[in-house]
């Protein structure tokens, strides 16, 4: 019986994007167990949004880079309910838009990065090749590649032109064949399947139990999408939209429900522009907000929690940011036990850490 | 398997990437890229400096000035949407890099969208930075004589603010006496205060500190000052110079430097440097931040102006 042995993972290794350490413990070559420790990045965001509920705007983007946009949306929808804002149908379509059009360049980012961090190296750069296309669309309809500034207490700041709408539907029309190459990859592709198929396997008690959001839960039976409560353009009429979820609860599942989300964002976004009506895009604020609030948004990663207290004043009293990543990091004590030390790398990055949004 | 006819298509064709910086990236007509000012349209009410969310914009009314802090500005654009006069506007292009914060001023006097640049140098990157702090904008009229000022006469008597050199080179605390020596020899100076972060001063590096510490044991200070006179230097010398170079400065520096403040009279600041054998007080101002310093040179200029009325 070998002794165990505790080998770091983190907070600095070449996997991993951002900061976060994982005391693993091993026996010979299996891994019993991991402590999780985050913290790395924390910058107390929470309390220097307190300052200013009208910077706070454009504050909330840099919470996080990849994603920017659902982290305003939440932000926004927190006040503009305190307020008791209506906005336009069409500001709440051009924020469906982007929101999946922000999907879409994070999911195909976490997809790149584990197929970079099991050593395929060719798939990771076919995947962020196609991200680019979407990367750059955004960049010409909202001016900027990572903080589009596009939200506004009350609705959007930068309306989008018939230009940008026909530019969207092109992009998405020579998008989607690319991407079904990549699916056809990652679906059948054996050096996938052999790194990913029944390994970090997390089962439906443990998800529901640990709380697990995103395509986390949704690859382990769990058919949650907060898309579903109808916020921004998702409770329009004529948007359609059925959650995907598998039941293997493996990275293999994990993957594959991002590459299915993949092509519903697409398919999101055509149906949205074609609700796209002329209207105003964006109704006054007048004076400060007073009250609690909470909002929700599907991010990328899992559901995005936002509460807000103001007293009426520039000044708030409380902002609550809860991220998905800080509940989604702890199924990994799930996943870890009895792998290899070679898999964990590739079940870390499957739940797709986010440490910016987690550490805040 | 699955990956082999998109490997053999991507054999033969293009490459996906761009070769920069031969061929830029383009950068769409509506990019975010940076505020510029018309000044000709500006009316100076204020809003785009109280609406910015970074702070990054300070209007000078008196002298009719705005200036654009570059590295603090995130081109959101609500300083566009907040004027009244539609004087700002954003270009889709990107400024060069640069070593130090730029901040670009846009002055009433200058054509339309024309700015100078202001950078901090960093000594005095803790300070808040003021618009009165900038160096004056080039007119674009050059004939207007610029008034004399009537020279103050200079004594042993004046405070220590008339002669004082405000551009002083310093140091951090963690800063290596290498460094210190670097900046030495390059700028001709014989001391440097070191300073925290709020511009408060800790203590002053001189040569003598340095060669005090470098020397220390049987050899003393001469042997390190005139190497040529010794008659050897052995192989322990050379380790012990070499590990002071490594150490911070905060090991080597003489604390607490002993200051005086801008209105000190001369003859005071004489009688310190006799009293205790220095070379340069630092001077601070009302804030206890350092200002300036008064060197031994400093003090002969004042007596040989003095002297010669």
């Amino acid at each position: 019986m070998a002794s165990i042995s505790v080998t770091p993972f983190g907070p600095q290794h070449p996997s991993l994007l951002e900061p976060i350490h994982l005391k693993l413990k091993i026996e010979e070559e299996k891994v019993v167990g991991a402590d999780i420790v985050i913290g790395y990045n924390h910058r107390g965001l929470e309390r220097a949004m307190e300052l200013d509920f009208k910077r706070d705007v454009f504050l909330s983007e840099r919470v996080c880079g990849i994603c920017s946009f659902h982290h305003s949306t939440t932000y926004v929808q927190a006040i503009e309910q305190m307020a008791g804002l209506q906005i336009p149908t069409r500001a709440k379509i051009i924020r469906t838009i982007m929101l999946e059009l922000q999907r879409m360049t994070s999911h195909l980012l976490t997809l790149g990065h584990i197929a970079e961090v099991m050593g395929y190296e060719n798939l990771f750069m076919q995947t962020w090749r196609e991200r680019e296309s979407v990367m750059s669309l955004i960049d010409r309809i909202a001016g900027n590649r990572v903080h589009y500034s596009m939200n506004t207490i009350g609705g959007i700041r930068k309306d989008i032109g018939y230009d940008n709408t026909k530019e969207i539907e092109n992009t998405l029309d020579q998008l989607v064949p690319k991407l079904e190459v990549i699916r056809r990859v990652f679906a059948r592709d054996s050096t996938f399947r052999k790194r990913t198929v029944g390994i970090g396997v997390l089962s439906r008690d443990a998800a529901v139990r640990y709380g697990a959001v995103g395509p986390t839960a949704r690859a382990s039976d769990v058919p949650y999408d907060v898309r579903l409560s109808s916020y921004a353009g998702y409770g329009v009429e004529g948007i359609r939209f059925r959650p995907i979820h598998r039941e293997e609860g493996d990275c293999y599942a994990r993957s594959m429900v991002r590459v299915e989300e993949l092509f519903q964002s697409a398919d999101l976004i055509q149906q949205s522009i074609g609700l796209l009506r002329d209207e105003p895009v964006a109704v006054p604020l007048k004076g400060n907000p007073v009250g609690e609030a909470f909002s929700r948004v599907e991010a990328p990663r899992g559901e995005l929690f936002y509460y807000v207290k103001a007293k009426g004043e520039i000044r708030l009293d409380r902002v609550k940011i809860r991220t998905p990543t800080f509940v989604n990091v702890q199924c990994l004590n799930e996943m870890i036990p009895n792998c290899q030390l070679a898999d964990v790398p590739v079940i870390a990055v499957s739940i797709d850490p986010c440490i910016c949004c987690t550490d805040r | 398997m699955s990956m082999i006819p998109t490997v053999l298509k991507n054999l033969f064709s293009k490459p996906a990437t761009r070769l920069y910086p031969s061929e830029p990236a383009p950068i769409p007509e509506n990019e975010r890229g940076r505020v510029v000012y018309d000044m000709s349209k500006c009316i100076f009410c204020g809003l785009c400096e109280k609406r910015c969310p970074t702070n990054a914009i300070m209007m000078d009314r008196q002298n009719k000035r705005q200036s654009v802090s570059r590295a603090k500005c995130i081109a959101c654009g609500v300083c566009i949407e907040s004027c009244p006069t539609d004087a700002i506007e954003m270009r889709p292009e990107y400024a060069p890099p640069s070593t130090a914060p730029e901040i670009h001023v846009y002055d009433a006097k200058l054509t339309p969208h024309q700015f100078t640049v202001a950078s901090l140098p960093p000594f005095e990157r803790a300070k808040a930075p003021k618009p009165e702090a900038f160096p004056e904008a080039q007119p674009v009229s050059k004939g207007e004589p610029e008034a004399q000022k009537p020279k103050p006469e200079i004594s042993l008597d004046s405070p220590a603010r008339s002669v004082m050199s405000s551009r002083v080179l310093t140091l951090f605390e963690d800063d290596t006496v290498k460094k210190a020596v670097q900046i030495m020899l390059a700028n001709h100076v014989d001391g440097l205060p070191v300073v925290d972060i709020n511009l408060k001063v800790l203590g002053i590096v001189t040569g003598t500190d340095i060669a005090r510490d470098a020397g220390r044991g049987k050899e003393g200070i001469l042997t390190f000052l005139f190497p040529r006179d010794a008659k050897k230097t052995d192989q322990d010398q050379e380790k012990r110079l070499r590990k002071t170079m490594d150490r911070p400065v905060y090991e080597v520096m003489s604390s607490p430097a002993i200051t005086a403040t801008e209105e000190t009279p001369l003859s005071e600041i004489a009688a310190i440097m006799d009293k205790n054998r220095f070379n340069r007080v630092p001077i601070l101002d009302d804030t206890g931040r350092l200002s300036g310093i008064v060197t031994r040179g400093d003090i002969l200029r004042a007596i040989a102006k003095s002297i010669g009325q």
